[in-house]
Formats: structure tokens, sequence, C-alpha cells
């Protein structure tokens, strides 16, 4: 193969993935800025398991020992079903879960689309690849 | 037997095996000798773009997971094997609808029935998560984003329905074509869209599917004519189904509560 043929080759992959991240990143961003996360440690208190966006809602304790409560959207049930997860899984037992999310654009800091989440025993739950992240 | 003789039978044996392991699996059959399409078809969950990945210490990757190992066979929902690629992903409006296709992807986050929890319509539902045959007649089911689904394919036209109106999915008639079952559904609404980005139809709707079973996989062929809105008739892409052994679950009721604090319209993919 040519010189000029690889980096024709080159070319379109990088426009081709360039494009499919742009589509894929563009989905949320009506309702979060997908350029940024943030994280949060807490316990996953309930599950909304239902369509189009499943809910997890995380109570996080406070400094001043207060409890607050952040409710993450994530992908569609039969997204989750197919990876083999289930509403007790992500439920769990009140374990620990530390959270990566996308922000909310909308200025209230309890919402947020849920990215990645990672349990006590190390095992991690990767929802949507976290902005800046190596792949896994 | 001598030590040669015996050699010789393992070695026979043992070609006949991975002769048998090469050949595809046969196409079971019913009692009336039609295609075997009852079970349970895994043809991407309704959502054909999610390719999870388990790892070796139970972490699991939805989506954005890098490269997956090499499969061992066709994904389901991956585009089924052709001579030739037929099919495109969306479909040809004529001239004085363009304008309205773009203002509605241009809107998709306020305008996609989808979002809204409303039935997706057919072909936009896309191949069956469960089919029950008998004789008579198939029946369809689905596990969908904005809810589950059922169609009733009578194998004889004139079944009365308890409601004839136009609906989301449609009157389904089916026959076989040798061994294709044959689907055409008419009477619908206009209420749905074609695909996820403003391809709105009319009533005049006319979706035709084909479904051949080769094996334990199914190829799932449709197409969609509506000349008072669309250029041409739109074959879609086709679809396959892999045979799964994973029962359906009790599907999700689907509740919206994303438009309260929705920005803007931006469009919002959703694929199947």
């Amino acid at each position: 193969m040519r010189r000029s043929q690889l980096a024709a080759r080159f070319v379109a992959m990088v426009a081709a993935t360039a494009a499919t991240i742009a589509t894929a990143h563009h989905s949320l961003s009506g309702q979060f800025d997908v350029s940024k996360s943030f994280e949060i440690t807490g316990v996953v208190s309930r599950v909304e398991w239902v369509n189009p966006h499943t809910q997890l809602f995380v109570d996080v304790k406070q400094p001043n020992g207060s409890m607050l409560t952040y409710k993450l959207e994530s992908l569609p049930v039969a997204m989750m079903r197919k990876a083999g997860l289930s509403k007790g899984e992500l439920i769990g037992d009140g374990r620990p879960v530390v959270i990566q999310a996308y922000p909310s654009r909308s200025g209230v800091p309890t919402l947020g689309y849920l990215l990645h989440l990672k349990l006590a025993d190390g095992r991690e739950i990767q929802f949507s690849r976290v902005p800046g992240a190596e792949q896994p | 037997m001598n030590a040669r003789q015996l050699s010789c039978f393992v070695s026979i044996l043992c070609c006949s095996g991975a002769l048998l392991a090469a050949t595809p699996a046969a196409t079971p059959r019913t009692a009336d000798g039609k295609p075997d399409l009852n079970g349970v078809w895994d043809n991407g969950g309704g959502i054909d773009f999610v390719k999870p990945q388990t790892k070796a210490n139970g972490s699991v990757c939805v989506t954005g997971c890098g490269p997956a190992a090499p499969a061992g066979r066709p994904a389901a929902g991956a585009a089924a094997p052709a001579a030739a690629p037929i099919g495109t992903a969306r479909p040809s409006y004529r001239p004085e609808f363009a304008a309205r296709v773009e203002d509605l992807k241009k809107h998709q986050q306020k305008e996609d029935p989808v979002l809204r929890c409303q039935p997706p319509g057919v072909p936009r539902i896309g191949p069956p998560d469960k089919i029950v045959q008998t004789s008579r007649e198939v029946v369809f089911l689905y596990e969908d984003v904005s809810g589950p689904f059922f169609r009733v394919v009578p194998l004889r036209a004139g079944v009365k329905r308890a409601d004839d109106s136009e609906s989301y999915l449609g009157d389904a008639v089916g026959h076989w074509e040798g061994d294709t079952l044959v689907v055409v559904t008419r009477n619908f609404n206009d209420l749905s869209w074609l695909t996820d980005d403003g391809a709105f139809h009319s009533t005049g709707l006319v979706v035709t599917e084909r479904l051949t079973r080769r094996g334990d996989q199914i190829e799932w062929l449709a197409k969609a004519d509506d000349p008072k809105v669309l250029a041409e008739p739109w074959q879609l892409r086709p679809r396959l189904m892999q045979r799964t052994d994973v029962e359906m679950a009790e599907p999700a009721p689907c509740v919206e509560q994303d438009l309260s604090h929705m920005l803007d319209d931006s469009y919002h993919s959703n694929p199947r």
C-alpha cells in the first residue's frame, strides 16, 4: 500500500472516530455538560428501574453530618440487562460506591449523568466513557 | 484392530467431528414443516450499538469500551452477511418534505415520540426479542426503550381485531414464501418516526418484513413504503438475530423525567 493511501486511510479513521465521539457526546449535551465530570462517594439508596433512562439515587454524607441525595440518570434498562446488570446489582446492600458523573447544565448540583461506578471490592462498572479518562 | 488401524479410525472420527463442527446448524422446523422461529432472539436488546464487555474480576464496561476480543460468531444486531451491501441508514424524502424532516431533527428532543415514552412504530422498533409461532399466527414480543410491545401476526387475511383504528404498530398479516416469513403491516397512525432523526411518515405507510431462519440465526429484512412522503421505498439495512437461551424479563415501565431539565432541543441519539 502506498504511503498516500495509508495517510488517506489514517485520516479517514481519525475522522470516523471523531464523528463517533461527537455524536455520542452530542446526544446528552441538551441536559449535561459532557466536557466535565464530578466525583462523589456515597451509598446507592434507590434505583428506579425505568426507561428511557434508569435513575440512581446516591446518598452522600456532608461535612456537617447531614445527608445529600444525588439523582443520577443512566442507560436504558435494555442496555443494562444486555451488560448483565440488574437492579439488585446496582443497588447493592448499603455498600459504599465511588461515582463519576457528568454535571447537569440546569445548575442543580445534585443532578448528573452516571458514567462510572466503583465498588469497595474493586469491581468497576463503566456506563459511558469519563471525559479525559484512559480507554479501559 | 492393530495400532495402525486404531490410529486411522481415531483420525477419521476426529475429521468427522471437525466437519460437523464446521457445518452450519440445521434449521429446525415445526410440525407443519415451516422453519421454527420460536424462541428468544438477541438482536442487540433493541439497542444495536451496545457491545458490553465483562472482565475477569467481574468489572463491566457497557459503552465507551476499548476494542473487544475477537468474536467467534457474528454479533447479534450486526448487519447480516450479504453478497452485496443492501439498504440505507435512513429514508429519502420527496423534496417538498425535506425542510420538515430537518426541522423535526433540529428539535428532536422535544419532537421525538420515543423520548416521550410513545411507541416507536414499525420498522423503527426493529426485530422482535421473542417469537411465538403456531400454524395460524406468529406473535412478536419486544422489550423496547419506550416500553413493552407485542404484535399479533395472523397467517391469514380477514382476522377481526378488537379495534381497527390506525395505530403505532399497525395491523400485520403474515404469509410464508418458501422458508421466509413475510409480514406486511398497514393501518398505521402518523405519530411515530421511521428513524430517530425526524423521519416522519404518513398513514399510508406500508412495511414489509422478511424473516429467514438459517441455523441459529434469523436474517431480518424490512422495507418501508410511503409514496405520499418518501421519494422511494426505503430498504433498511439487514439485521441478524442470534438465538439465545436467556429468557425475556418483565419489561420496565417508561417514565419520562428529562424534559424538565432540558436546556435545548439538541439531538439525542436513539438508534435501534
